[in-house]
């Protein structure tokens, strides 16, 4: 008995592990075919079939990306103006992706899935930057991770503070984005305002039919600030936005919320840069003083070289060595054109008995200021809708030249000669 | 299959599905930094040393009404329009065109602005003689008032050197030159001695010895080529409200330069007096370098602001391989005077940006012997004060001073430099208000005193000063004077929409005073003579001025507080022409009228 009794175990068990073994291996058959449905855009077959598969196989990583895929694709899941559904769909989303784990080679694409749906559907600029960085550890040629270092950045007013993710983004793109990313760099660059619209439309920041102003710019710091309490990102978009609107008290303000509500807000350059500005245009240059004394991190890069001059200059009263910082500050973007730090450094010159030096300085500033105005960059902005005119793209390369911005001139030339070089011959 | 592959298996399965994934987005979690609050790092003390920490309430009290001054600027606001002229108020200028010794009060007023309304009398600017500090209108009989145009400035100067001060008045419209009579009545001279009568918009003006020969000579700032058929209306946040300057063109200035003769002949071009996109709003002169010659300081409305002086201490001509004719102070243009502001410092705000700037105030703010510059501005945008480093540099020391951070929530225009309770140390008053219209909050301002603590570092005293500073107003100009000659500074101001105010200074401190009315054989007033009083082992230096404010004429004698000092002091005088008064043990307490070469006189006794 105790023998047949055996016997029928070792049968079910391996017609067990059979059937086990089978399911284990039609995982992959049952994403492929859910590949199949989602290219034909039938989201419900698709889960269904990866359903399945995660059944068995909880953290496969193709399964979960796809699952994640087409929760988010597919409208019929939500209902229009159904918010709460909308994000339990994102909130499924990001549970499948963060299921992959780190060992897998889609794990960089998970990651930047996970940031662009913590970015524009959870609106939390904090946490998708550290999935992009993530997916950049994982995969440092990861162009997509880098693109939106690139834009999250842009939508929180500090994209200068990447500007090598950005170039990154730019040179690992295929040839034929390279042109429009460049243009995005331009338009960036020189209308941060508007430079976002339809991203920023899409992730509903902005009223629909309504143009960014400089209103919902600030309006849009603010749903960073209610989504992500917990990061400094938005306090100091919005400190920095009252900063340049003439409000250095209400700049304290969303700084002093940073610091009571934000992670480890002092490890925030930026977040030290803005208070240094601010207690600087409220005649607290020596309370300024005591913060860059703890400027986290490297100490390096636009906005320290400028805190350091204004710090030596108008605290330290070191004119050398506030002119060397300066100096510092005017080569790093947004430096070339930054035209306020190219006076700073003027009006020091001339303290220090560089009357010669200042009066250069001044007129480069001049200069710069010249290549800002409007009738100038209208001609510029004519010029980039039309990227395969090579004659309209050397007047981009002429005025990034005459900014002294060689990088984005020579990037363009290459534009320029790629064109000319698929441009037909004469008589051909 | 065997029960170890099974085993494995079913393990890796168990495994594989309760693998704990690591988050990815996790963040170490750390104990919150120390909260600590930014702003209580703005103390309330700023601009109030230890050694400071006792000083007089300011006590100004409105007595225009109680002193016989009813006047009301007739702006011809229209709701609606948003024609810019109606929110730009007019000037208020202290003449003694009596020769009393009493202060009297000229003030512009505003007219019709649309083409088809007539201005027949009913709106014109006002004359108050002052009699002993009791103020009677006699506008009707003077002929120097009734002038239809839009007023805006009023500049007093003795130009025919007949001894009897004259007016000129800068309007919306054709400009007025009124010659006193020397018996209580003017006449308009305009035409006559050869100034324009082109209709523009002109703001302040200056009379000054441009060329120094001894007549003077008028400097009249043009502002911006506004009309009614290109004027425009412009929306911020989506309501409308008034176009600023950067919507309009800049008008040229004019200089007039007296022949000597009773006429002028416009020389601006010649003189080296002209600059691109000068939007002029305010003008003054004062001896900036200490070589007893002005310099002449135009602040413009969102375009750099101008410095000229007759020497280049930066040798630009001689960077631009040009030889300057230093006998002649003449530069290689043959002219006499060169443009510095960029050079200076002076043009724009520390970050280069030029500033919308309405009014202008000098003095040493920082007791150092060399007059520095503050400026109104616009709202959100702070007011600069400019410190002078010698050789006409400058440097922005509008945050360091507090002046930038009590200026971010007012729009400047009029405003007087004056030590209102005689410590010693120059204080600012301003007159604030919008410029928007009244959809735009805020509209209406309080005024401003700001106490400096002798060291250049400013305390905005405006929450402890009762009554008139309490109050919100469109302010716009303002000029000091002693209107009852009892040795402090008083203060006229005009508003849009609220009368005239005549700010009586009653502020009650034990401190001294000694004043000084310049007088020079040429009958006009010396800018660029210095002041050197002496006492208690300390010497503090004025430097005399013209102009300033905005589109308002101040009270030239040279009042100058000195503390606690009991006693007489010394006084030495440079004066312009090269001249030097040294008096020794002058009495306190009382006006001296001085006069190179010959005994100061004691007004007090004539007073008697």
């Amino acid at each position: 008995m105790l023998k047949k009794l055996g016997i029928l175990l070792g049968l079910a068990s391996v017609a067990a592990a059979s059937w086990f073994m089978f399911e284990i291996a039609s995982v992959r058959t049952r994403v492929t075919e859910a590949q199949a449905f989602a290219e034909d855009e039938q989201w419900r077959q698709a889960r269904h079939l990866l359903r399945q598969a995660l059944r068995w196989n909880p953290s496969d990583a193709e399964a979960n990306l796809l699952m994640a895929e087409s929760l988010v694709r597919d409208e019929l899941l939500t209902a229009p103006g159904d918010a709460e559904a909308g994000l339990k769909v994102v909130d499924d989303a990001i549970l499948h992706l963060s299921r992959i784990n780190e060992g897998s080679p889609l794990a960089s694409e998970a990651q930047v899935q996970l940031g662009r749906l913590k970015a524009t559907q959870k609106l939390q600029p904090g946490a998708a930057l550290n999935h992009f960085k993530k997916a950049i550890e994982l995969d440092a040629n990861n162009q997509e991770a880098y693109f939106w270092v690139w834009k999250v950045n842009e939508l929180v007013g500090r994209p200068y503070t990447v500007v090598e993710d950005i170039w990154k983004a730019i040179e690992l793109a295929p040839d034929e984005l390279q042109p429009k990313l460049l243009r995005d760099w331009y338009m960036g660059e020189f209308f941060a305002l508007t430079a976002n619209a339809a991203l920023e439309a899409q992730m509903g920041l902005r009223p629909l039919g309504v143009a960014p102003s400089n209103q919902t710019q600030a309006e849009q710091y603010l749903i960073f600030i209610n989504e992500e309490p917990d990061s400094t990102l938005g306090y100091v978009a919005l400190a920095r936005w009252f900063l340049a609107a003439g409000a250095p008290k209400d700049c304290l303000l969303q700084l002093d919320k940073a610091i009571q509500n934000a992670k480890e807000p002092l490890q925030d350059p930026l977040l030290i840069a803005t208070i240094i500005r601010a207690l600087d245009d409220l005649g607290k240059i020596d309370e300024a003083a005591k913060y860059f004394d703890q400027w986290p991190g490297e100490k390096s890069g636009y906005e320290y070289w400028r805190a350091k001059g204004l710090i030596d200059h108008k605290f330290h009263r070191n004119l050398p060595e506030a002119i060397e910082a300066y100096e510092k500050a005017k080569t790093i973007w947004p430096g070339p054109v930054d035209w306020r730090t190219w006076n700073l450094l003027s009006n020091c010159q001339r303290e220090n008995g560089q009357a010669t030096e200042a009066a250069a300085t001044a007129n480069r500033s001049n200069e710069i200021e010249r290549l800002m105005r409007a009738d100038i960059q209208s001609t510029l902005r004519a010029n980039l809708g039309n990227l395969n005119d090579p004659k309209g793209l050397q007047d981009v390369i002429r005025f990034y030249e005459d900014l002294g911005m060689n990088r984005e001139a020579k990037a363009w030339q290459s534009v320029v000669d790629s064109l000319n070089s698929k441009a037909p011959r004469k008589g051909s | 299959m065997n029960r170890t592959l099974l085993s494995f298996l079913l393990l890796s399965w168990v495994l594989s599905g309760c693998n704990d994934q690591k988050p990815v987005d996790v963040v170490d979690s750390e104990t919150p930094p120390p909260a600590s609050s930014l702003l209580d790092l703005l103390d309330d003390s700023s601009g109030t040393t230890s050694s400071d920490a006792n000083y007089a309430t300011p006590v100004f009290l409105d007595v225009a009404q109680e002193r016989g001054i009813d006047f009301s600027f007739f702006s011809d606001t229209v709701p609606g329009r948003f024609y810019l002229p109606e929110v730009m108020g007019g000037g208020v200028a202290w003449i003694d065109f009596d020769r009393d010794g009493y202060l009297d009060v000229y003030l512009a007023n505003g007219s019709y602005l649309a083409a088809d309304l007539e201005n027949t009398g009913e709106h014109t600017n006002r004359l108050y003689r002052n009699v002993r500090g009791q103020f009677v209108d006699v506008s009707d009989d003077s002929g120097a008032t009734f002038d239809l145009e839009y007023g805006q400035g009023v500049a007093v100067g003795d130009y025919d050197a007949d001894g009897f001060e004259d007016i000129f008045v800068a309007n919306y419209g054709r400009n007025k030159l009124y010659r006193n009579q020397g018996d209580g009545t003017f006449t308009e001279v305009t035409l006559v001695v050869g100034i324009s009568d082109r209709s523009q918009w002109s703001s302040s003006t200056l009379w000054l010895d441009v060329d120094r020969d001894n007549d003077l000579d008028l400097y009249v700032l043009n502002y911006m080529d506004v009309r009614q058929d290109n004027y425009k209306i412009c929306r911020y946040n989506g309501v409308e409200g008034y176009c600023g300057p950067g919507e309009y063109q800049a008008v040229d200035d004019q200089v007039y330069l007296n022949q000597g003769d009773g006429t002028f002949i416009e020389s601006a071009n010649e003189l080296g007096l002209v600059a691109e996109n000068g939007k002029g709003l305010a003008i003054t002169a004062m001896d900036f370098d200490l070589d007893l010659v002005p310099e002449i300081y135009v602040a413009n409305d969102m375009t750099p602001n101008f410095l000229f002086s007759t020497k280049d201490p930066f040798n630009r001509d001689t960077q631009n391989n040009k030889t300057q004719d230093n006998a002649t102070a003449q530069n290689a243009d043959g002219q006499l005077y060169q443009e510095l502001g960029v050079f200076s410092g002076t043009a724009a705000s520390d970050v280069g940006q030029p500033e919308a700037s309405m009014g202008i105030a000098s003095g040493d703010f920082n007791t150092d012997g060399l007059p520095d510059i503050f400026l109104t501005h616009f709202y959100s945008h702070k007011n600069t004060l400019y410190r002078n480093r010698g050789g006409l540099v400058f440097t922005d020391e509008s945050k360091t001073s507090n002046v930038a951070r009590t200026s971010y929530e007012t729009l400047g225009f009029g405003t007087v430099s004056l030590d209102y309770d005689l410590d010693g140390a120059v204080d600012l008053f301003i007159a604030n208000g919008h410029v928007l219209g009244p959809n735009h909050p805020p509209y209406q301002m309080q005024p401003q005193l700001l106490r400096n603590d002798g060291q250049g570092q400013f305390k905005d005293l405006t929450p402890e000063i009762e009554g008139y500073f309490q109050g919100t107003y469109l302010g716009r100009g303002a000029a000091g004077a002693d209107f009852d000659n009892d040795g402090d500074l008083d203060i006229g101001v005009t508003h849009i929409g609220s009368p005239f105010a005549l700010l009586e200074n009653d502020t009650d401190d034990p401190h001294q005073f000694i004043g000084f009315d310049l007088a020079t054989e040429s009958r006009i007033h010396p800018v660029g003579t210095r002041v050197e009083v002496s006492y208690d082992e300390k010497t503090h230096v004025y430097c005399t001025s013209a102009g300033g404010s905005y589109l308002s004429d101040p009270d030239r004698r040279v009042l100058i507080g000195i503390g606690n000092h009991q006693g007489p002091v010394d006084v030495k005088i440079l004066w312009s022409d090269g001249e030097i008064s040294e008096l020794a043990d002058m009495a306190t307490q009382r006006y001296w009228r001085v006069q190179a070469n010959t005994p100061p006189i004691d007004l007090s006794q004539l007073a008697e």
